[in-house]
């Protein structure tokens, strides 16, 4: 690639006492690409973006961003990275207008009329108090303090955490509008897979600490797949398969899910001689809840509730 | 936007695939000519909210299938109709959509008449609209 | 920074302001309580007073631990303080910016307060006592002291860790709190309080950068924090020495001395933790009469007070200027006697201005002067009288002037003075006040020490005796009198002189003479040398002060041994105290200090080596617990940056999680294992596609 990607993470671990809160991960973010973050709340995601930050220190490996060690980040990059963390924090005793000066006092870069756009887009007037705000509009001005400094790459924190529908649409509006200009990266951990299958280019899905996949969303959906399998009488116990995700039975079916279901284990389906084999399509949502939720066998017998 | 695009992202076909959809639609139906400009990705993404990517995605799968095609500098244009797949491939994309029609149709308890009728006004209605061939 | 600066005096000017009024109003109730317990009440000595100093030591400690949390602690929140500080600009701007607010806020809330009451107190018509500016020195002292435990603060919330690590900010701001109050010199009290702010604020500074890690701080915050350290494990044997105190567990001083018996006998009085619990004659052996015996023998002492020093001036003896502590009043000023209850004229001896000022306590104001060259209107400037006169207040309304040359008297409320003759040649060298007691009623005399006699002269200026010395004065010349209650009877005390140095002057007798009027001797006591008047220190307490270890024992011996070479008088007396009377004590200390540091260092090292630290910092941390004993260790346990340690996954032996490789067999980490469910996309060019179309 001809520019270098916007953030690297090399094998980084870190520990919180004698607890393993990221291990191992290695994850690229190219220049110019808008990356989804996703895992459950608690795997790693915040505390390897506070790493990113340099808001805490790896405990092994390195991270680097726009070319530079996370641990000691001069302000010039930092001028150059739009970070908005969990929870849109506000002064709340400044106005909007207040809480724009005061950060333009700090960017060498400021552009006030990025600034107006996104209040007004958010619906917000300069002279309304940031501590009486909803919690959409804080997020707007929040985004609005982030993005007015354009900056480069953008780190976003589970943005869209307690926003209301409008107030989502508008935050992708504005994500999509800072990539406008050619080589903007934009980072960000959601929960909300609508708004990640909108505009993430690729994701990465941090579990347990580890990263367990790392590509487009249209890969992670095409490896996924969900099989109903049709029997005329109780369904067997699922074999253990390759790759298999998790597996439902109920009196006459047998669901499974699997990620990256070869040849191979579709012909060991067939082996279970069902009456009707059928994959169905996945929404990304789905998708996601059989790949990071609890993997193994779960059964709905009737026979069971009728207290056999 | 004159193309009525509805995107549903928690939907399990994947957006660029209903971003082809809705073209191929509006191409069939007649409501983009042949010749005619489609809007930039750049655009069509921010009307949207989605990104580019997506939409260019769609736009390169179309112009892969012969439906659109690109004219350096211009933008994406509708294609003049050519055949791009091969008798058997056809074969089988129909045969998908009419096992789906007849299953439909047998669970709603139509009957073949009733179907064939139907098949044939659609297809009479397709017809009648406008078409640009020169 | 204008903005940051503006921002954090913004956010917490209302929490100065509460506790400038806070302060402000305890300060001023404290001034105007009046203390029953304190003899000088009536006169409150204002800037001095106990309760005052109280106000001002915790609560401007308390207004900087206050402000230092209120600017850091709400902001700590993670994301808030991710918010603050990513910025383009160097993290310690924003600290300083913090700092710079906090000052002004400090200002506010400590120093208006103080500024108020010193305002308050140098108004005339307020305080029945004369405005000396430098008392406001111990309230001065009070406020630097508290803008230490701001910087604490800060410290304390900007330092990530275990409890007792944030904790040791605030202990060490706590052990120059106990040393300034400790001191005798106001200037070394603000020196210690300075550059722990200093230190403080260095530290905090660099806790900025990284509150996890103490490395990835820049070195002069690293430096200063392992001095906050120190000094605050030094505070943990401050607490732990007040709780011993409380608890009596940690010394039992006891301390004898001898006085003499309203029968002119010499006894002994043996305290232990200052109660008396026995008084024995000069061979040990109890006395017969009752009213000597036990705690009753209080009642029966007699009173007598020294007239000189020394006598005769070939020994070129300087003495040493004498410092009151800095937070007693008396080092400002002196209420004339008797002040217990309140009189229509009250007056005051300054100490720094050498004269008098008298005060009307009902008006509280000035009503006259007295100065070397007589009374003089209110504010007038006087003349100072010369340091070679003796002044002696004790007894109401007179005053003795003791010139070497001249003797007045002086009756303050008739503002008259009289020179009166000397019954023996000049000079004088010093007055002494001695009573007998009447019943309810005393009768005061006034002994005034010549060359060769002691005359004694009653109140109207008559000489009622004139005692001629008995024993050698060049050797024996601190004299003390004493008149026994049938007043005919006079007893003078011959203590060793001052310009004798300590260590000769404890191995020499005192001699104890009861005499009549006309100076003939009817007894003779000879006080043999002895432990007396040197407090005896239990090694355990010499110990426990000094939690410190061998380098601030030996650093301190070295010290005192180079001032002592450099000329300082305090120094060798110190010194000479030490290696003297104290010399056993000390050699026992000593080597328990150094033993039980060599033991430290040595778990120290063990310690370290466990926690496979690099080989400098084990040698390190072994020379800091060995330097610096428990404190040391005390340090090491808190402040060593000491990696977590897991079970190598490929020897089995424990290793650091910080390190690619086992410091043991060299194994690096296991990869995560395989996981045929990963989904791994490699990178493609994602802003080629949007630029093709």
């Amino acid at each position: 690639m001809s520019t270098p990607p916007a953030i690297e993470i090399e094998h980084l671990t870190k520990f919180y006492g004698t607890r393993e809160i990221v291990r191992d991960l290695s994850l690229t973010v190219p220049t110019g690409s808008i990356y989804g973050f996703l895992g459950r709340n608690g795997m790693g995601k915040t505390t390897t973006i506070r790493i990113l930050l340099g808001f805490e220190e790896p405990t092994r490996g390195r991270a680097r961003i726009l070319g530079e060690d996370s641990s000691r980040l001069s302000p010039a990059t930092r001028a150059r990275i739009g970070y908005l963390p969990e929870g849109h924090h506000v002064y709340g005793w400044m106005t909007v207008r207040e809480c724009g000066q005061f950060q333009a006092s700090f960017f060498p870069k400021w552009n006030q009329d990025v600034f107006e756009a996104v209040i007004t887009h958010f619906r917000l007037e300069p002279k309304m108090k940031a501590g009486h705000l909803s919690r959409g509009q804080r997020a707007g001005l929040c985004l609005a303090l982030t993005l007015a400094p354009e900056p480069e790459l953008l780190v976003l924190d589970d943005p869209a955490l307690g926003l209301d529908p409008v107030a989502r649409r508008s935050l992708l509006q504005s994500m999509l509008y800072v990539t406008r200009q050619p080589n903007r990266t934009i980072l960000f951990s959601s929960h909300l897979l609508s708004d990640v299958e909108r505009v993430a280019d690729r994701i990465a899905v941090l579990d347990g600490g580890v990263i367990r996949a790392d590509c487009t969303v249209e890969t992670f959906r095409q490896r996924l797949r969900h099989y109903v399998l049709k029997f005329r009488e109780t369904p067997p116990a699922p074999p253990s398969l390759p790759g298999l995700l998790e597996s439902f039975r109920t009196d006459h079916e047998l669901m499974m899910t699997f990620a990256n279901a070869t040849p191979d284990v579709e012909a060991r389906i067939a082996e279970l001689r069902p009456e009707s084999v059928e994959p169905v399509e996945m929404t990304l949502e789905d998708a996601f809840v059989s790949y990071v939720g609890e993997r193994g066998e779960k059964t709905f017998f009737t026979h069971q509730l009728n207290g056999k | 936007m004159p193309l009525g695009f509805s995107i549903s992202p928690a939907s399990e076909v994947p957006i660029f695939r209903q971003i082809m959809h809705q073209v191929q639609r509006a191409v069939a139906s007649g409501y983009l000519k042949v010749g005619e400009q489609l809007p930039a990705v750049r655009s069509l993404a921010e009307t949207l909210v989605l990104n580019p990517n997506t939409v260019a995605r769609a736009y390169q799968e179309l112009i892969r299938e012969g439906l659109l095609e690109s004219r350096a500098g211009r933008g994406v244009f509708v294609a003049e109709r050519r055949q791009v797949f091969s008798e058997a491939e056809q074969a089988r994309r129909l045969r998908h959509l009419a096992e789906q029609l007849c299953q439909e149709a047998a669970l709603l308890g139509t009957r073949w008449g009733e179907l064939r009728t139907l098949l044939e006004t659609t297809w009479k209605q397709l017809q009648s609209q406008p078409e640009s061939h020169p | 920074m204008k903005t940051l600066i503006w921002k954090e005096l913004r956010e917490n000017i209302v929490w100065a302001v509460l506790l400038m009024l806070a302060l402000g109003g305890a300060e001023v109730f404290a001034l105007h309580q009046q203390n029953q317990g304190d003899p000088q009440y009536i006169f409150g000595m204002t800037l001095c007073k106990t309760t005052f100093l109280t106000t001002t030591l915790f609560g401007c400690a308390a207004a900087g631990i206050l402000l230092g949390f209120l600017q850091v602690l709400p902001e700590l929140k993670r994301d808030r303080w991710a918010a603050l500080l990513h910025r383009p600009v160097d993290r310690g701007q924003v600290f300083w910016g913090k700092a710079l607010a906090g000052t002004v806020l400090y200002l506010i809330a400590a120093g208006v307060p103080l500024a108020f009451s010193i305002w308050h107190v140098a108004r005339p018509g307020n305080f029945p006592t004369p405005f000396v500016p430098e008392m406001v020195k111990p309230g001065v002292a009070d406020f630097i002291g508290g803008f230490g435990y701001y910087f604490a603060a800060l410290l304390a919330a900007l330092q990530g860790g275990a409890v007792l690590l944030r904790a040791l900010p605030l202990l060490a701001a706590l052990h120059v709190s106990f040393f300034a109050v400790d001191q005798d010199l106001f200037r070394v009290a603000v020196e210690a309080a300075v550059a722990m702010i200093v230190v403080l604020c260095l530290a905090g500074w660099g806790a900025i950068y990284s509150g996890e890690t103490v490395r990835r701080r820049p070195w002069l915050a690293r430096l200063a924090f392992l001095i906050v350290a120190f000094y605050g494990a030094c505070g943990i044997g401050d607490l732990a020495k007040q709780l011993g105190r409380m608890a009596g567990l940690v010394a039992h001083p006891t301390y004898s001395y001898w006085q003499v018996l309203d029968d002119g006998s010499p006894a002994r009085f043996n305290t232990v933790n200052n109660v008396l619990v026995s008084v024995t004659d000069m061979k040990g052996k109890p006395f017969a009469d009752a009213k000597y015996q036990g705690d009753r023998a209080r009642n029966h002492a007699l009173g007598m007070n020294t007239a000189t020093s020394h006598i005769g001036n070939s020994h070129r003896f300087v003495r040493e200027p004498y410092n009151p502590e800095y937070r007693e009043s008396r080092a400002y000023l002196y209420a004339n006697e008797p002040y217990s209850h309140p009189r229509l004229e009250q007056w005051f001896h300054l100490e720094r201005d050498a004269h008098y000022v008298g005060m009307l306590p009902l008006e509280k104001t000035e009503f006259a002067v007295l100065g070397a060259d007589g009374f003089a209107a209110p504010g007038t400037k006087v003349r100072p009288f010369p340091d070679d006169v003796s002044l002696d207040q004790a007894s109401g309304d007179l005053l003795v002037i003791a010139a070497p040359d001249s003797l007045k008297f002086v009756s303050l409320s008739k503002r008259e003075i009289t020179e009166l003759p000397l019954p023996a040649p000049p000079p004088i060298y010093g007055v002494a006040h001695a009573w007998a007691r009447i019943g309810n009623r005393s009768e005061d005399y006034k002994g005034v020490a010549f060359g060769t006699a002691l005359a004694v002269y009653d109140l109207k200026g008559q000489v009622v005796a004139l005692l001629p010395y008995r024993h050698d004065v060049d050797r024996w010349g601190r004299i003390w009198l004493g008149v026994l209650n049938s007043r005919d009877r006079f007893v003078v005390r011959y203590d060793p002189s001052d310009w004798i140095d300590r260590k000769t002057r404890v191995s020499m007798p005192s001699f104890v003479d009861v005499m009549d009027v006309k100076g003939n001797v009817l007894t003779a006591y000879t006080v043999p040398p002895g432990p007396p008047s040197v407090s005896s220190q239990r090694w355990s307490s010499f110990l426990a002060a000094r939690v410190q270890g061998p380098a601030f024992f030996f650093g301190e011996m070295l010290y005192r041994r180079v001032g002592a070479a450099l000329g300082s008088t305090r120094l060798r007396n110190l010194l000479a105290e030490q290696l003297g009377p104290n010399l056993a004590d000390t050699r026992k200390v000593g080597s328990v200090l150094v033993s039980v540091a060599l033991l430290l260092a040595v778990v120290v090292y063990f310690w370290a080596r466990r926690a496979q630290l690099p080989a400098r910092q084990v040698w390190g941390w072994t020379a800091v617990a060995l330097g610096f004993g428990l404190a040391g260790l005390i340090v090491f346990w808190l402040a060593g940056a000491r990696p977590r340690t897991v079970r190598c996954p490929a020897c089995g032996q424990r290793r650091r999680i910080d390190e690619e490789v086992c410091g043991c067999c060299g194994a690096s980490w296991p990869a995560n294992p395989s996981d045929e469910t990963a989904i791994i996309d490699p990178l493609t060019e994602p802003a080629a596609l949007a630029a093709a179309s």
